[in-house]
């Protein structure tokens, strides 16, 4: 080893003088409030449950329409009623031969202009 | 309270009971005895991590969080002769885990870090050479710097810091060797510098 470097006994020596901690008196105390603030961080609050709600006193006449308009539904249906609300197919026929003209754009009104014209 | 804390005598005396007693009542959660525990240990544990953490400000937390750590569970403690040693080794471990977490810039952004950039004054006084030392110790690797700490400042045995720190005692001389020849070589020219202003100041 190189006379520069330092011997097992010189570095003794010099570990000999490396700074020491400053070791605080109070630290029990501390970690007595830090284990305190550990156990009541381990106390888990459930809310109180809530009590069932009581049925709303307009779910019976709800639940009695509703029942109702089923039975509606399923009568018209059962008499074939249903069809008379809609056009028959010789209705349809007759509706879209008719001669009725009604302008419906901008385009309509210029070929209306023109046979006005001739 | 989650934890039932025990009630016991005031005549009790747990200064003088054994470290398996205050385990044992420790377990029970019985506070005055964890007390006497923490009061014969925590100076060791202390003065570990905050070498090994180079003195950052960190110190006092990671040693009350390494007695937490026995506090929530003294009954891992098998060995209770060898409650020193599991408590210096948690604790740096403790530490060691934390400074892999944590970026360097805010490590050595911290106030107690000895100053990397340190400018050798016109007369070497102690504070300076303190500082140096303290510096070339920081720098080590942190196995390295842990069994120079239990066998050269807290004046474990071989056998007794290769117990605390889980490894063979050739393992521990081997990482004691290399410290030793990594300070030699850190402090360089410089450490004749340092052990003559040391000759002179005694």
């Amino acid at each position: 080893m190189s006379d520069k470097m330092l011997s097992d006994q010189e570095l003794d020596l010099l570990l000999a003088n490396a700074s020491q901690p400053e070791i605080p008196l109070d630290f029990a105390e501390r970690f007595a409030r830090r284990i305190a603030v550990a156990h009541s961080n381990n106390v888990i609050a459930f809310p109180a449950r809530k009590a069932a709600q009581k049925s709303s006193s307009l779910a019976f006449p709800m639940a009695a329409a509703l029942a109702a308009s089923l039975i509606v539904g399923i009568w018209v249906g059962a008499n074939g009623q249903l069809g008379t609300m809609f056009a028959t197919q010789t209705e349809t026929a007759i509706l879209g031969s008719s001669n009725d003209f009604a302008p419906s754009g901008i385009e309509d009104l210029t070929a209306v202009a023109e046979d006005n014209k001739t | 309270m989650a934890i039932g804390i025990e009630k016991i005598p005031v005549s009790m005396n747990w200064q003088t009971a054994t470290d398996a007693a205050l385990l044992e009542a420790s377990c029970r959660h019985n506070q005055q005895a964890f007390s006497v525990l923490m009061g014969r240990y925590y100076k060791d544990v202390y003065r570990v991590v905050w070498r090994i953490n180079g003195g950052h400000v960190d110190t006092d937390d990671v040693t009350q969080e390494t007695f937490l750590k026995l506090w929530s569970n003294p009954a891992q403690i098998r060995e209770p002769a060898a409650l020193k040693g599991w408590l210096l080794r948690v604790g740096s471990n403790l530490v060691m885990d934390r400074f892999r977490q944590k970026p360097m810039a805010e490590i050595e952004a911290a106030d107690n870090v000895a100053d990397n950039a340190l400018a050798a004054p016109a007369i070497i006084d102690q504070g300076y050479v303190a500082k140096t030392i303290d510096r070339a110790i920081a720098d080590l690797p942190d196995r390295q710097k842990l069994a120079l700490t239990l066998v050269h400042f807290e004046q474990m045995t071989n056998i007794a810091a290769a117990s605390a720190m889980a490894i063979s005692v050739d393992a521990l001389e081997s990482l004691l060797s290399r410290a030793r020849r990594g300070l030699k070589e850190k402090l360089g020219p410089q450490g004749k510098m340092l052990l003559a202003a040391v000759e002179q100041g005694q």
